[in-house]
């Protein structure tokens, strides 16, 4: 009753206090964590199976950071295996273990597989440099490569990634730029 | 010396994949959904995180609308009109016209200039020369106060020669905080391990350590959202066993992230 006798109030209180959303309270989805398997050829040593394991920090739409890392374990180059000689690296220095920190640009698009069933995706290209242990040395390794990446659900991807690692080796020799192209299926969580 | 089959290594990879996954389960979900009323005439609700998804629905004005989760600068929304629930997109200018329950309008932090200022953490990848030799840095920053953070970074430069790994811990001040482009100067210290490469020495790993001092001068440039671009020079002063010092320049140029 004692407020009809007031001042109607204004439509739009020019004193409310901007309020922030707490951004913890809010889900953010912006770090994608997983795991993947493949194939890589080791060049001159054969190929093998590849694992390991990446973390993305996605930036915006269309960019993120990301962090790999992978190790196979390399065969015998044709020149061992026909001479049936010396080896040129022990069992230890076989192993190829590598890492990067590579940028990624997302081509974010759709996938239609019915008229109702339809899949969030990106393609995206991604460029960046590390590390490769292998014959017992550490290289400077840029890596390169393309991939395509299907949101089966808005936090669970399927990844298909094709990588090239470059480094410079001289194992065999003369030094080289050798290619180590890898092509692997992840899993990924974004939370 | 036959290599052990494939078999093996899938395996191996397959124990890899479960443990990895078992890890992840364990992180539950926490999620709070909000809920806030529409206050510009409408919002575009798209399929996907991003602009180029297509626009599949319109909130009207005075709707309410549950935000779910973020994904950079888009968030996910639940409305209900007419007992049909759709689930979309919309972007965070989106979302900053909107209102709480309580009246107050949503404001959110989307990696503008503003929110760069208000950071607590930047993280930092570069790339560049360290006396010819290509290299490469990481650093995580604390932002300290407006002007003054510290940094710890870790180099790597893996040359013909040897392999040099520096990790360093400085000082760095911004002189123009609130300019999207600032110099600044660093001041740390920390230490160099160079080891020779193997096909040089037969006797096994010999590690170099020493321990160094180092400045840096640099400039930064709020580029876009969320991403800064640094360019810097850093001088090395790597305090030897034997007489003399030694001096390395290295010269890096990057891209920041920040929280």
């Amino acid at each position: 009753m004692q407020q009809s006798s007031e001042v109607q109030a204004p439509d739009i209180d020019p004193n409310v206090e901007r309020r922030d959303i707490d951004e913890f309270d809010i889900d953010s989805e912006n770090i994608e964590i997983g795991a993947f398997v493949g194939f890589i050829s080791i060049e001159d040593f054969e190929s093998d199976v590849v694992y390991g394991a990446r973390l993305a920090y996605h930036v915006n739409e269309h960019l993120f950071i990301e962090a790999s890392y992978g190790q196979a374990s390399a065969g015998e180059t044709s020149f061992e295996t026909l001479s049936g000689g010396a080896p040129f690296l022990t069992e230890d220095e076989r192993d190829y273990r590598y890492y990067d920190i590579s940028a990624g640009y997302n081509f974010n698009g759709e996938l239609f597989i019915t008229d109702s069933l339809v899949f969030n995706t990106d393609f995206y290209l991604t460029l960046g440099a590390g590390n490769t242990e292998f014959g017992g040395d550490e290289r400077f390794t840029l890596s390169a490569g393309a991939g395509y990446r299907l949101l089966v659900t808005d936090y669970l991807s399927v990844r298909l990634d094709v990588r090239d690692h470059v480094f410079k080796s001289d194992i065999i020799g003369t030094e080289k730029n050798v290619h180590n192209l890898s092509y692997t299926l992840s899993t990924t969580f974004f939370f | 010396m036959k290599r052990p089959f494939y078999i093996n290594q899938i395996i191996k990879a397959a124990r890899f994949v479960m443990l990895c996954l078992s890890a992840l389960a364990c992180l539950s979900v926490y999620a709070d959904e909000v809920d806030v009323t529409v206050k510009s005439p409408f919002i575009n609700v798209h399929s996907g995180p991003a602009s180029e998804y297509p626009v599949f629905h319109v909130i009207e004005q005075n709707e309410r609308i549950t935000i779910l989760k973020s994904r950079t600068a888009w968030y996910k929304i639940r409305a209900t009109r007419n007992t049909q629930v759709i689930e979309g997109w919309i972007s965070i200018d989106s979302l900053q016209a909107t209102v709480l329950d309580d009246g107050a309008p949503v404001s959110a932090s989307s990696g503008s200039f503003e929110d760069y200022l208000q950071r607590d953490v930047e993280l930092t990848l570069m790339g560049g020369a360290l006396d010819n030799i290509t290299a490469m840095t990481a650093s995580a920053t604390w932002v300290w106060t407006k002007n003054l953070s510290v940094d710890a970074s870790y180099t790597q430069a893996l040359g013909d020669f040897s392999d040099n790994k520096i990790w360093s811990v400085r000082m760095r001040h911004t002189f123009f905080p609130q300019w999207r482009v600032s110099p600044y100067l660093a001041l740390g210290t920390g230490e160099i391990r160079t080891q020779p490469r193997s096909n040089l020495v037969q006797s096994g790993d010999e590690v170099r350590k020493s321990n160094h001092y180092e400045v840096g001068i640099g400039v930064r440039y709020y580029l876009a959202r969320s991403v800064l671009v640094k360019a810097e020079y850093r001088g090395l002063l790597a305090l030897t066993d034997r007489d003399e010092q030694e001096r390395l320049d290295q010269w890096l140029i990057g891209a920041s992230v920040f929280f």
